[in-house]
């Protein structure tokens, strides 16, 4: 009996092993999954890291942080003539109000523009319906990026006698224009 | 040779009792876990039926790569704020100490739904803790600083087991991938190799809630923070393996965080990554610190008879 505990807790001890080296791979291979390493041994480490949440970078901040941007919608109802039925309503998401909190709820929903805005196929698929079903009768959407140019440091201390606000750079990017019909 | 090197190995990752260290992280992940679902009960619009991502859609967002085999929101979406109301009430047995290694799971799956519900909300909170409440289920981490021993003072505690040494290992190992990753991938950035890519955060209201435009006339205040913010993550898994350099390191990293979380207001992010520092203390403080403080409440009560 006592010799089959010592072999049990043996055994428990070398798959303990064997799951200890193979996390210890897995969160090393694929913390650069991108490389020839990861993709080598990717096979063999993504389906249990896709599960677990191991298949992730890890890249806060970087390579560069980004620089401020929101999204601006704008939500027309027409008729078939292309004449307008209601004023257009022009909104920001995350809401224009919540542009400046910094609540964890509301930096959710940052994520999730930044998400959908690095796509025009994301912003096709899943923003623009949304849209369109919050707002009943809309007919198309025109959704543009609105991202403020952060100066270069050099910039900014050399120039720092100027108002801060004119050393930005807002540019309006990712025009587009989807029907909701 | 052989046998020697498998006693080694051994004894660096079973033979710890680490269970103290796993009980203080456990009060301070799940508390942040739990506050971080308290606050995502206001996103729940968006992993419900109206919600942007449908729900056959939900893993279909996921590049090929990263997506996962197993479907874990089991929960119809109509049911999705009552699942997250049990989430958070789950999150809140575990901080206090009333749960244990299977409610735990429960939990985590529940947890990683929610993540797998709606990809797009790339929370890097939500990502870490529930990574790390992953590896913490499997551990014996309800034996101190819980409800049920604060109630029983006399409660004979069951033996260190090796799963939770192992994982507890892990949970180092893992601390140490990110933060070396997460130093690595910045110098690919221009701004974090120039020493400039502080200020790019620093002067972004949508990163931080004060202003601190005045600071671009202290431009060495940013080349310095931003080269101190590198050398402490590549280097961070160096320092752990020296006794004295380590408790350097947790010291700065426990200043370097405060500060993110202060200044960026991403104090979840800050607490799930200052959870994971008390399996780096030696226990031996961890006893030496509960004494005094066991010590100053005996005296304070003393003081008020």
């Amino acid at each position: 009996m006592v010799k089959l505990m010592t072999w049990m807790n043996q055994f428990k001890k070398i798959v303990l092993l064997c799951v200890f080296i193979y996390f210890s791979l897995m969160m090393i291979v694929l913390g650069n999954g991108s490389s020839f390493l990861g993709r080598y041994l990717g096979p063999y480490f993504t389906p249990v890291a896709n599960i677990v949440g191991l298949n992730t970078t890890w890249n806060f901040f970087s390579p560069d942080p980004a620089h401020t941007m929101y999204l601006r919608y704008t939500v027309y109802f027409q008729d078939d003539y292309g004449n307008p039925v209601q004023e257009a309503i022009q909104e920001f998401y995350p809401s224009e109000e919540e542009n400046a909190n910094l609540s964890t709820h509301v930096r959710r929903q940052n994520y999730m523009m930044r998400f959908f805005t690095a796509s025009y196929e994301r912003m096709q698929k899943y923003f623009v319906p949304w849209v369109c079903r919050k707002y009943p009768g809309a007919t198309h959407v025109h959704t543009e990026v609105i991202l403020t140019r952060i100066p270069s440091l050099e910039v900014a201390s050399t120039l720092s006698l100027l108002n801060y606000e004119d050393l930005l750079k807002q540019e309006e990017i990712n025009q587009n224009a989807f029907s909701c019909l | 040779m052989l046998s020697l090197v498998y006693k080694n190995i051994s004894d660096l990752i079973f033979n710890v009792d680490n269970r103290k260290q796993l009980s203080l992280m456990r009060i301070f992940l799940c508390g942040t876990l739990f506050y971080m679902a308290c606050s995502r009960q206001l996103n729940m619009d968006q992993y419900g039926e109206l919600s942007m991502i449908a729900r056959g859609e939900a893993l279909a967002i996921y590049p090929e790569f990263y997506r996962p085999a197993i479907q874990f929101f089991f929960w119809p979406d109509a049911w999705a704020s009552q699942v997250h109301l049990v989430l958070i009430a789950l999150l809140f047995l575990a901080m206090i100490g009333l749960s244990n290694r299977i409610l735990m799971l429960i939990t985590w799956v529940i947890a990683q739904g929610f993540i797998n519900r709606n990809y797009s909300m790339l929370f890097g909170a939500d990502l870490i803790g529930t990574l790390f409440l992953f590896y913490l289920a499997w551990t014996k981490c309800h034996d101190h600083y819980s409800v049920k021993t604060f109630f029983k003072k006399n409660v004979i505690q069951p033996a260190a087991d090796i799963i939770s040494a192992v994982f507890y290992r892990l949970m180092q190992l893992q601390l140490m991938v990110i933060y070396a990753y997460t130093g690595f991938e910045k110098l690919k950035g221009t701004t974090w190799w120039d020493g400039t890519a502080l200020w790019t955060v620093f002067a972004n209201p949508q990163f931080i809630g004060y202003d601190f435009i005045f600071l671009r006339t202290f431009p060495l205040f940013f080349a310095i923070g931003t080269f101190i913010t590198l050398i402490f993550e590549i280097y961070f898994p160096a320092a752990m393996f020296l006794n004295k350099g380590r408790y350097a390191w947790l010291i700065m990293g426990v200043f370097f965080h405060l500060g993110i979380g202060i200044l960026l207001s991403l104090m979840p992010f800050s607490m799930v990554m200052l959870s994971v520092y008390f399996l780096f203390i030696n226990g031996k403080y961890i006893i030496s610190f509960e004494n005094f403080v066991i010590k100053q409440f005996n005296r304070f009560r003393l003081r008020q008879a």
